[in-house]
């Protein structure tokens, strides 16, 4: 499957990207002629059918793994390569905290329907929700920036995945995690909330499930049946919906990345297009498909694991 | 029938009995909240349908006397670079915004939840079948797809909703799907099928309305979603040119549901 997607990815992406217009765009003038020649040493000139171009590509992806590059020459391996670590640091604790945080309140204020602590949360989430990122992300760097200019020296890096020049394994460590904080509050607070809205709405929803009140009356307490009953059950939407946004998180978190200058797979996928850069926008869309797959398997896991009544076929 | 005949109906009439749709936004109007919700939402409405009046120029004409203006008499919401009435752009954007989120969502909802709880209540080919195609869609880059057709029909509103839907229903159809394999083992499904109620009636009736508080959340949320990644589409293809998305004014909607 991931394959046939990747191979449809070219095709589209062929037929729709046009590098040629990359070197049109340049101030010396050129002639097609050498545009195409320009190219064609990465498999890209228009001048040759798609099906040439497509072989010229799969054998690089089939026999060395090389993705192919960009209008420019820049391989595409090497961009990924960094870009997927950059943005796996960037989206992994971002999306995780987001979780915890979403489900933990909203398993919390849907025991506590309609009470002053469900009242606030509610609120805040949804304010949250509806700040756009871009508001939200660059309201944190003015904070950052008057915090550090308060404390008067860096203690909050808004740009960049690391400071350039940092030497030492340990100092290199804590100059990434210092980095990493702001983007990850920023990606935490304005994901979190339609976590906690959506668990809220499914605990409150199995709470009333006639098996939990079966497993109230064999004596278990409130909390307990809570948590062994009727939270597993809310889970397992939970879980699913957690285990396909993984793809989406990965090259979604564009005006995150934008605003705090990190070059993660993000901003690479809007470059590819905006650049015409086929094999790059390919290799995004192979790894989209990847992460999908990794996803399907974990839901399909997590779901058995959290309900074992389900009958797997 | 006269309207005295209809009162004294209604006066020997029980008081406790009220029709369904009564008891529904009466328990609805109990929630302030909601309430907000809902006058916010028909504000927005009201501004996309009458927010014409306000100004007298069109969002597709260009005033070259007044680049860049702040807000005067004339441009309530000031201009932008290309002389468009910044009033006029936003209404446009927003009408267009909030039929393409609200049908899109609300088609994407439908067919989601048929399908998921279809599939799972179902099974045999019609599950491998439908989950097949979940999967392929999900993995296609549908990115490229999308912006290839909304380049082809140059932002033809209603091919706009038939993509979108196209390759929106997968992701709540799979994770409806993942909870109906768990509701379809719940004891009130098994009661319907030895009551002898027909597979699809129980789909319809007990599977998808308990999947109800996750079917109106992630509606909620979908407009949303829709409306900004419309906003996106739209904006990698013209550059802001013309037409602003209102994406930002679509986003403070309705999210006050449950």
């Amino acid at each position: 499957m991931i394959v046939a997607a990747t191979n449809a990815a070219f095709f589209l992406a062929s037929w729709f990207l046009d590098p040629r217009s990359n070197y049109r765009e340049l101030g010396k003038l050129r002639t097609d002629q050498q545009i195409s020649a320009a190219l064609r040493p990465y498999g890209l000139d228009p001048d040759q059918s798609v099906v040439h171009r497509w072989w010229f590509w799969i054998k690089g992806v089939m026999l060395h793994f090389d993705w192919g590059h960009s209008p420019t020459g820049v391989s595409v391996n090497s961009e990924v390569a960094y870009r997927v670590v950059v943005s796996g640091e960037l989206v992994l604790v971002g999306t995780i905290l987001s979780v915890v945080l979403g489900v933990t309140l909203g398993v919390y204020t849907a025991s506590r329907q309609y009470g002053v602590v469900d009242r606030v949360a509610q609120t805040v989430s949804i304010v949250l929700y509806n700040v756009p990122t871009a508001v939200g992300a660059l309201g944190l760097v003015l904070f950052a920036v008057w915090f550090n200019q308060r404390i008067g020296t860096t203690v909050l890096h808004v740009a960049g995945a690391s400071t350039p020049g940092v030497d030492g394994a340990w100092s290199r460590l804590f100059d990434r995690l210092d980095h990493l904080v702001l983007p990850t509050v920023a990606l935490t607070l304005l994901g979190y909330a339609s976590w906690h809205v959506t668990q809220r709405a499914l605990l409150l929803d199995t709470l009333h499930a006639e098996f939990v009140r079966t497993a109230r009356a064999t004596g278990l307490t409130r909390v307990q049946a809570i948590r062994r009953h009727a939270l597993r059950a809310s889970l397992i939407p939970t879980a699913t919906s957690v285990a396909f946004t993984v793809p989406s998180v990965f090259t979604g978190a564009i005006i995150t990345e934008t605003v705090f200058g990190w070059r993660g797979m993000g901003t690479y996928f809007t470059g590819t297009i905006a650049n015409n850069d086929v094999h790059g926008a390919v290799a995004v869309a192979a790894f989209g498909a990847a992460m999908t797959a990794i996803g399907a398997i974990f839901a399909d896991i997590a779901t058995v694991v959290l309900d074992p009544r389900i009958r797997v076929r | 029938m006269t309207a005295s005949s209809l009162l004294t109906a209604d006066a020997t009439a029980p008081p406790v009995r009220l029709g369904r749709a009564r008891l529904y936004t009466r328990r609805f109007a109990r929630g302030r909240g909601a309430l907000l919700g809902v006058a916010l939402f028909l504000a927005l409405v009201l501004f996309a349908l009458l927010g014409s009046l306000f100004t007298s120029w069109d969002f597709s004409q260009s005033d070259y006397l007044a680049l860049t203006q702040p807000p005067t008499t004339s441009h309530p919401f000031g201009t932008n670079q290309g002389g468009n009435d910044v009033l006029a752009e936003c209404v446009h954007g927003l009408q267009r915004s909030l039929v393409i989120a609200l049908s899109v969502s609300v088609l994407t909802m439908i067919i989601a939840a048929v399908v998921g709880a279809g599939a799972a209540y179902l099974g045999g080919r019609l599950e491998r079948f439908s989950l097949a195609a979940i999967h392929f869609l999900l993995v296609v880059p549908s990115f490229l797809i999308l912006a290839l057709v909304s380049n082809r029909v140059a932002g033809d509103w209603r091919v706009l909703i038939i993509v979108l839907t196209i390759f929106g229903w997968m992701f709540n159809a799979r994770v409806i799907w993942s909870v109906s394999t768990s509701l379809r083992e719940r004891d009130y499904v098994r009661t319907a099928e030895f009551m002898g109620v027909k597979p699809w009636r129980i789909v319809l009736r007990h599977m998808v309305p308990h999947l109800g508080a996750l079917l109106i959340v992630n509606l909620t949320l979908g407009i949303d979603d829709t409306a900004s990644q419309r906003g996106r589409l739209r904006r990698r293809r013209h550059r802001g040119r013309q037409q602003r998305q209102c994406g930002t004014q679509g986003r403070k909607k309705i999210t006050h549901c449950s």
